[in-house]
């Protein structure tokens, strides 16, 4: 049996490439809030009071090679969450919608989910690293952040620990299953299954 | 149009060691350089691969040996002092290849502090959908 791993532990200062690892990363975003029509007045100041600023669990999305040979100015980023911490909002939503969440309902959730039937997740294996230690973790494509590199590069040198990174071939499959996600198309009307 | 450069050994150490990082031969490296910083915006920048020689468009040699072009030269040790030489850069016939990303500009509409630790940033909560067919319900 193969016992390859998915990831690689690399050294903090370690230039940046698709499948990187980066927790409790910082992001900012605007607030939900529709801007009401009395902000265009001073719009300015108006947007200064919608910055919200949070963290998450990231991974890098951008191709290696433009990271490599620098062609892009901005980092392309999508969150990814333990699974526990998934299994909890699922069931929350479930109960919400009235639904039991029951062991069966799970184990169909994850089957669909490492069988690539849910487009906007993508599973992450756990590591068998000590050191950074990841158990599975559930990619959610439906968020999308961006943030500059120079900032994220320089937010990693602060750290002195390593971070891993995935390894080949499983960061094309999870660059793969993103562009999956981002090239779907949803016919009106399903073909009619005459045979 | 034929232009010699001669770099100093720190610019030519630099010259060797990025172009080795990028994965491409001394002459190919320094082409994408020029194409991508003076002509980016009319010229697409090539892929990053070699050309073979017999084009003629760049060549390099040794401070030692003619400018004349010559075959282009590895990057390897010995005398660190370069000199390029660029020959018709007009009659470069480039394929729209690799990406391209010219520098844009942004209208900043404002710049505003925002203090925070990112210890005490709320985190992000996953979000989920459900299917059909993960229900159990009787």
């Amino acid at each position: 049996m193969m016992n390859e791993s998915w990831y690689e532990v690399i050294p903090a200062g370690s230039p940046l490439t698709q499948g990187d690892l980066i927790f409790d990363c910082p992001l900012l975003t605007w607030s939900d809030r529709a801007l009401s029509p009395a902000a265009e007045a001073n719009e300015a100041e108006h947007l200064k009071g919608e910055i919200r600023a949070f963290k998450a669990d990231v991974i890098v999305m951008t191709q290696a090679c433009d990271l490599e040979h620098g062609k892009v100015r901005n980092v392309v980023l999508c969150p990814h969450d333990p699974l526990p911490k998934f299994r909890k909002s699922w069931e929350n939503v479930m109960a919400a919608l009235g639904h039991h969440a029951t062991e069966k309902a799970w184990r169909r959730t994850c089957d669909d989910l490492a069988n690539g039937h849910v487009w906007n997740h993508c599973f992450l294996n756990s590591s068998g690293h000590a050191a950074p230690p990841l158990e599975i973790r559930v990619v959610d494509f439906h968020d999308i952040f961006t943030l500059p590199r120079d900032f994220l590069e320089a937010f990693l040198a602060q750290s002195s620990s390593p971070r891993l990174r995935l390894l080949p071939p499983y960061r094309e499959h999870l660059s793969q299953a993103f562009a999956r996600f981002f090239m779907r198309v949803g016919l009106p009307q399903s073909l009619s299954k005459t045979w | 149009m034929n232009v010699t450069i001669s770099f100093s050994p720190e610019a030519d150490k630099q010259l060797r060691e990025s172009a080795a990082r990028s994965g491409q031969t001394l002459e190919v490296y320094i082409r994408q350089l020029v194409e991508g910083e003076l002509l980016g915006a009319k010229r697409p920048v090539r892929p990053a691969q070699a050309e073979a020689p017999g084009n003629g468009q760049v060549s390099l040699a040794e401070e030692s040996e003619p400018a004349a072009p010559a075959g282009p030269s590895q990057p390897q040790g010995g005398d660190p002092q370069t000199t390029c030489v660029i020959v018709d850069p007009d009659e470069l016939k480039t394929p729209w290849r690799g990406v391209f990303a010219p520098p844009h500009d942004r209208e900043t509409i404002f710049t505003t502090e925002v203090e925070f630790r990112v210890a005490d940033l709320a985190v992000r909560e996953p979000h989920v959908n459900i299917n059909a067919r993960w229900l159990d319900d009787e």
